[in-house]
């Protein structure tokens, strides 16, 4: 009897409930890119290790374990599955295997993020919760995804490959979650297991000019919408980069940028460099290396070949503040005195995580005359130091004083 | 009943209870249906492959912790010092007396992070190169550059104003928090509404997404910018909070050119009067950002 005894409890921990939370995000559950039937048992598995340790006379497992089983459309679905631990740094992927099972072992108990991903399906995330010992199943339905889909072309019907395509928030314009395909040979493309709403495509190739097409309604999840686009040749802009004495800057960053459109590329040898991808609206086009100041070409048109850009080598700027404590986190603002506008504004602002010694320093910075202003948290500033930044040089230090705010 | 008479009852009792549990716990078998060996769990604190999965121990399923890329060492959360002082469980709207002195809860238990302090250069630096980034393309766009001081720059024209945006301390840390709160709590990285139910600004009609009441709590019902007292009048676009996140994320030059690709409009607007730009690392996306364009927050900075 003291055997039997012995197993009754035994018999409530194998049997009995164990405690399993599988939360489900009401935005999760409820929103229509993320929706998907879960169910948790409690398993079997658990008594599995429980009785595999009794039977080598060790102390049960206080470790617990996850079985993933993924449908889709009621079918098993290969997928990938990024299991996070709440709060800390470990991270897994995996992937099910064919049969849209996993199993994952020997975790710590506590609480986990999940994510559950496949090209054709919408999504899912959840939060887990495991007690220690325990084994828990997640069983996922996911739903089929929406799929957009088309051809994109030149103007003479030539497929265009290696064009960005992007889904867009209808109302926002901002991409809906980062996701983007390029055009293949054959210039096309396909966004799969998209989840219904409203939304904009946007095509962005790098010799063309872009292209929205909004007003895209996916009312149910497998819809299919097809969306076929024709790029335009875009404008472009080039010329060369060299210092002051004419020797030509190799690896300056041009950026190009006017309301419709933007466009970078960096300098060769020769420093050379084109700009393609805008449109015809005239654009601002900035220069820039490493060590030389920034030069802006404002309001070009009209495809120019010959623009020059001669980069001024560039000064650093070096303070300190006169302060009592150095504070977390200080944004320091340099500004210049502009002639044309004949007053006084900002060229660079920056948060700076000070050391102990609250010294800052600009990199590359212009030729010109500036002063620099500085935030603090419950201080203000007792004066506005100017100085003059000359070509490859360093400024003295500059000391702005700071004082409490009463 | 000698002990080893009771020792191998038990077992054949134990036998025979998980005989009779593992059919129920699945249609597909036990532990893993086709691999039953399963994937072994490996924290951040070892190194190496997980015991099974497809493709032998480990194989292209693990992605190493330590390195967060299956590359160099990227200074994921361990050795990454960060203060949350606002977090879903925990938060003193004025700060009176330290932010766990005035509890007001979100949710209970919940304390992901709502706003996140650092002095890791690893993640500052790169904030402070992309706002320099985004504000260089204003100057670029709006004008007032004079290029150099008037060497060889172009003519400086445009507003004044607005044109070199201010970073906003409670923006940056609310922008940094939701990136942490993403790399540390839940894969993946959404635009909008986060797992929790909270857009930036406002939370329409969501309540707390976890029926977990929040007695005395002010601004349940508020964005993640409201929660740590931050209010800033309507965006002049839509879209004036980014999200990007991926392991091809990690130089601040590629978040930028990503924005010049998808966001240019909302970049260079006239009208915003602040921007944030939060940066956190690790998770399974490895990098993330997000920006954030304010008109006139109060409180300013």
């Amino acid at each position: 009897m003291r055997g039997l005894a012995a197993v009754l409890p035994l018999l409530a921990v194998l049997l009995g409930a164990t405690l399993l939370v599988l939360r489900n995000p009401s935005r999760a559950s409820e929103g229509p890119g993320k929706a998907a039937a879960v169910s948790v048992e409690n398993m079997a598995a658990a008594a599995a290790a429980t009785a595999s340790s009794i039977f080598r006379g060790s102390a049960p497992t206080t470790t617990s374990a996850v079985r993933f089983v993924v449908l889709l459309r009621g079918r098993p679905a290969e997928s990938g599955i990024s299991v996070q631990r709440s709060g800390t740094g470990d991270f897994m992927k995996i992937r099910t295997e064919a049969d849209g099972t996993q199993y994952l072992h020997d975790m710590p108990s506590g609480e986990y993020g999940i994510g559950i991903e496949r090209e054709d399906a919408i999504p899912y995330s959840t939060v887990l919760v495991l007690a220690p010992g325990q084994t828990a199943t997640v069983t996922v339905e996911l739903k089929g995804g929406s799929r957009v889909s088309g051809t994109i072309t030149d103007r003479s019907g030539r497929p265009l490959s290696g064009a960005q395509v992007l889904l867009l928030d209808e109302e926002t314009k901002v991409s809906t979650d980062g996701r983007s395909v390029f055009s293949d040979e054959h210039g096309q493309y396909a966004l799969r297991g998209v989840a219904p709403g409203d939304y904009g495509i946007r095509f962005r190739h790098p010799l063309y000019k872009p292209l929205d097409r909004m007003g895209l309604v996916l009312q149910r999840c497998g819809d299919e919408a097809r969306i076929d686009a024709v790029l335009e040749v875009g404008a472009r802009i080039s010329g060369r980069v060299t210092d002051d004495s004419g020797a030509p800057i190799a690896g300056a960053e041009l950026i190009a940028g006017n309301d419709d459109s933007a466009g970078t590329s960096k300098s060769a040898e020769d420093g050379t460099f084109t700009v393609t991808g805008l449109t015809d609206a005239p654009a601002n086009l900035a220069a820039s290396r490493a060590g030389y100041g920034r030069v802006v070409k404002r309001n070009l048109s009209g495809n120019p070949g010959d623009v020059v850009f001669v980069l001024p080598r560039a000064g650093t700027v070096l303070g300190r503040l006169a302060i009592d404590m150095v504070p977390a986190q200080t944004q320091i603002t340099l500004s210049r005195f502009d002639e044309e506008l004949r007053q006084v504004i900002p060229a660079d602002s920056r948060f700076f995580c000070l050391p102990t010694t609250a010294t800052f320093a600009f990199v590359d910075v212009p030729p010109g005359t500036y002063w620099l202003e500085v935030r603090v948290d419950g201080y203000e500033q007792v004066d506005r130091p100017q100085f003059v930044v000359n070509s490859g040089e360093l400024t003295r230090e500059t000391t702005v004083a700071m004082r409490r705010k009463n | 009943m000698s002990s080893t008479t009771a020792r191998v009852w038990i077992a054949r009792t134990a036998a025979l209870a998980a005989a009779i549990l593992i059919p129920a716990c699945g249609n597909v078998g036990s532990p893993g249906g086709a691999n039953p060996n399963g994937i072994l769990w490996n924290s951040q604190g070892t190194t190496g492959a997980g015991s099974g999965g497809t493709g032998g121990p480990g194989g292209g399923l693990w992605v190493d912790p330590n390195s967060g890329l299956g590359a160099s060492p990227i200074g994921i959360s361990n050795i990454i010092s960060s203060a949350d002082d606002a977090t879903y469980d925990a938060y003193s709207p004025g700060g009176q007396g330290g932010v766990f002195i005035s509890k007001i809860t979100y949710i209970l238990g919940r304390f992901h992070p709502l706003s996140t302090d650092t002095g890791s250069m690893a993640i500052t630096s790169r904030e402070n190169q992309l706002q320099g980034q985004i504000n260089a393309y204003r100057q670029q766009k709006l004008g007032n550059v004079g290029g150099g001081g008037g060497i060889n720059g172009g003519l400086a024209v445009g507003n004044v104003q607005g044109v070199i945006l201010s970073g906003h301390f409670k923006g940056t840390k609310s922008a940094r928090a939701h990136c942490k709160h993403y790399a540390l709590f839940h894969p993946g990285f959404p635009a909008g509404a986060n797992v929790e139910g909270d857009a930036l600004q406002t939370t329409a009609g969501q309540g707390n997404p976890f029926g977990t009441p929040a007695p005395g709590n002010p601004d349940g019902d508020k964005g993640r910018l409201g929660k740590i007292g931050v209010v800033a009048l309507k965006p002049i676009l839509a879209g004036n909070s980014i999200v990007i996140s991926g392991t091809q994320y990690g130089d601040p030059g590629a978040v930028f050119t990503q924005l010049l690709t998808t966001q240019p409009a909302v970049m260079a607007a006239v009208g915003w009067t602040n921007f944030a730009v939060g940066h956190w690392r690790g998770g399974p996306n490895g990098y993330y950002w997000h920006i954030i364009f304010l008109v006139n927050p109060v409180p300013s900075n």
